[in-house]
């Protein structure tokens, strides 16, 4: 079978339908990914937007308070996210050095690639906010570079589908009859909507360009005393915004349930944390590595494009903007990088 | 590491008084658990918290585990009202241990500050399970007073080794106290002729205590000529899954975690904020 083709509007609601049967399917809700049942309205227009403000991580993958107690593996059912950006995919390639690479792989990241599906989608309308272009990215997610098992593409009427992985093949091929053969005229109205979102993205950072072309883990390494930190930092109050919404921003902490007996062991519970709150890394002593605002604000930097991109040569941002958009201080991250690459 | 998250049982069978806020607990897991002399495991108080910290004991015995604790926060309050008899969790062993075959032939110097004696005590029952294969081995020990001296009665016993040369140090004695020990911060014990290393180009220095001392260890271990390779640190920072996911305990690129909490100094010399 051909690895392009194209399925109408009303054809894809089935289509879902069919699939909910065997899969557990997440879709987006404009705010956040909403698990669908048979009740759910399916909105398609929903692709033509940008990510979710809750990404995929925060609201799929881990859960706040999830409860770190041993559940047997084959219970769980196949997960289908569907309509994921390239930020949050890329996010989640981040997320899997930290959960499943180093000395093991985290056992309720269980959500692990084997069972975990993905329908990316084009993100054929950026926002102002939006900066995947200067991270190595593109409103949309390419074979080539980038992982996907169905790839859906906003054209008139439908969707242009494309597969990325044999078991993508699979679930096409399972569902024939919702998808027909795409012609040239509709591929290349794909591309210039592509194309399009490629240039807003261009205009938008057009200011910001410098970050493309800068190898921000060594500059990060040789301005790590750039006094620029600090007035970056100036108006950040440490709501941890940044942190809680953003895609690649793993940090947690284990927690115990309050209400267990003396003497029981009960299972740990697994709470989201933020590099920003004051006592972070402040051990019971007293110690603490980054006692100033604007340490720990420069560490949230330091953390992404500096010793992530050590660990992974990637770096752990995505361009998302979610940090841009949350900020009550409208601090920019691309406007600090820019005065940090500036700064001689 | 299935179950890495999963704490056993242990229960309290036997707590010592070390000094006015310092208590070693003797724990029997509910399966014994082999550790390596560095090492460390998270320790579960029911329904208060978890906190790391580095056996004292030593690594050959794994149906019981030593764990000397300060009482320091939330944690550790609760843990020091704990009664023989009491459960806690282990989850562990985490994280690099000592190298001791790197150590074999050469002089061993363990320098320790306060509690921080704990995981290098582990350490000194390790090299002495094998004493032949070290040169010497020279602890130094410094402590603020008298009082907050770990282990009191054990230092005579490890002096009985004919290669084992031990100087102990306090900060400050209080009149009518005795003391024939030295009097200073345990880089005072660095220098000649209290010194007791005869090739510095041949020994191994072995640092554990709070973040000061460690560093101004460090520092005067520099200056005297030792190898930054051949300076083995225990570094402390706030952990909580202990396999390299949360992110606490990062130092750069490094989790003290699972790449630690052992680095050679050399490892870490280029990192900011390691000192805190």
């Amino acid at each position: 079978m051909s690895e392009i083709k194209f399925i109408q509007k009303d054809n894809l609601i089935k289509f879902i339908e069919v699939l909910s049967q065997d899969f557990d399917i997440y879709l987006p809700d404009g705010f956040q990914y909403l698990k669908y049942n048979n009740s759910s309205e399916i909105d398609t227009e929903i692709l033509n937007n940008i990510r979710t403000v809750v990404p995929v991580l925060k609201s799929v993958l881990i859960k706040h308070g999830q409860c770190l107690k041993e559940e047997p593996i084959q219970n769980i059912r196949p997960v289908i996210i569907f309509g994921a950006k390239w930020c949050d995919i890329r996010a989640k390639k981040a997320l899997d050095g930290i959960y499943l690479k180093g000395i093991c792989p985290d056992p309720f990241y269980n959500l692990n690639n084997e069972n975990l599906i993905i329908f990316s989608s084009d993100c054929p309308n950026p926002k102002e906010f939006c900066f995947c272009n200067l991270v190595g990215g593109k409103p949309y997610l390419e074979r080539s570079n980038d992982f996907f098992d169905l790839n859906f593409s906003p054209v008139e009427n439908g969707f242009v589908v494309e597969v990325g992985s044999e078991r993508g093949e699979k679930i096409i091929n399972d569902c024939k009859g919702f998808f027909r053969e795409v012609g040239e005229s509709v591929i290349s109205l794909r591309e210039k909507t592509r194309r399009n979102a490629v240039e807003i993205l261009e205009r938008s950072n057009s200011r910001f360009s410098k970050i493309k072309n800068t190898n921000l883990s060594n500059i990060l390494k040789e301005r790590f005393n750039s006094d620029k930190w600090k007035k970056s930092s100036e108006k950040c109050v440490q709501c941890a915004g940044c942190n809680n919404s953003c895609p690649s921003c793993y940090c947690f902490f284990l927690g115990e349930t309050q209400d267990g007996e003396l003497n029981e062991i009960s299972p740990k519970l697994r709470f989201w944390d933020a590099c920003h709150n004051t006592a972070y890394a402040r051990v019971a002593g007293g110690a603490n590595p980054r006692k100033h605002l604007y340490e720990r604000f420069r560490n949230r930097y330091e953390c992404k494009f500096n010793y992530r991109f050590e660990n992974f040569g990637m770096y752990a941002c995505s361009g998302c903007g979610r940090c841009i958009t949350v900020c009550p201080a409208k601090i920019d991250i691309r406007e600090t990088l820019i005065k940090v690459i500036e700064d001689k | 590491m299935k179950g890495c998250y999963a704490p056993i049982k242990a229960k309290i069978e036997k707590i010592v008084d070390e000094t006015p806020n310092i208590k070693t607990f003797f724990l029997r897991p509910e399966t014994p658990i082999r550790f390596l002399a560095g090492q460390f495991i998270q320790l579960t108080v029911p329904g208060v918290g978890e906190s790391p910290f580095t056996p004292s004991s030593s690594p050959k015995i794994e149906e019981t585990m030593e764990v000397t604790v300060m009482r320091v926060g939330a944690v550790t309050n609760v843990l020091h009202n704990l009664k023989v008899g009491d459960v806690v969790g282990i989850r562990g062993p985490f994280g690099k241990n000592y190298p001791l075959e790197k150590f074999y032939g050469k002089e061993v110097h363990l320098i320790g500050g306060g509690v921080g004696m704990a995981p290098l005590r582990s350490l000194l029952l390790a090299l002495i399970s094998e004493i032949d294969k070290f040169k010497k081995i020279i602890l130094n020990y410094g402590a603020k007073t008298i009082r907050d001296i770990v282990y009191k009665n054990q230092f005579q016993e490890w002096r009985k080794y004919k290669n084992v040369e031990i100087s102990l140090c306090v900060d400050s004695v209080s009149p009518g106290e005795k003391w024939d020990g030295v009097v200073g911060v345990v880089t005072c014990l660095l220098e000649k002729p209290l010194l007791k290393v005869s090739d510095i180009s041949n020994t191994v220095a072995v640092v554990c205590g709070p973040p000061i001392m460690m560093k101004f260890t460090t520092l005067k271990l520099l200056n005297l000529g030792y190898k930054p390779e051949n300076i083995y640190l225990s570094m402390e920072k706030n952990m909580s899954c202990a396999v390299g996911k949360c992110g606490h305990c990062a130092i750069g690129p490094y989790f003290v975690c699972k790449d630690g909490p052992v680095f050679t100094y050399n490892q870490i010399s280029n990192q900011f904020e390691i000192w805190d």
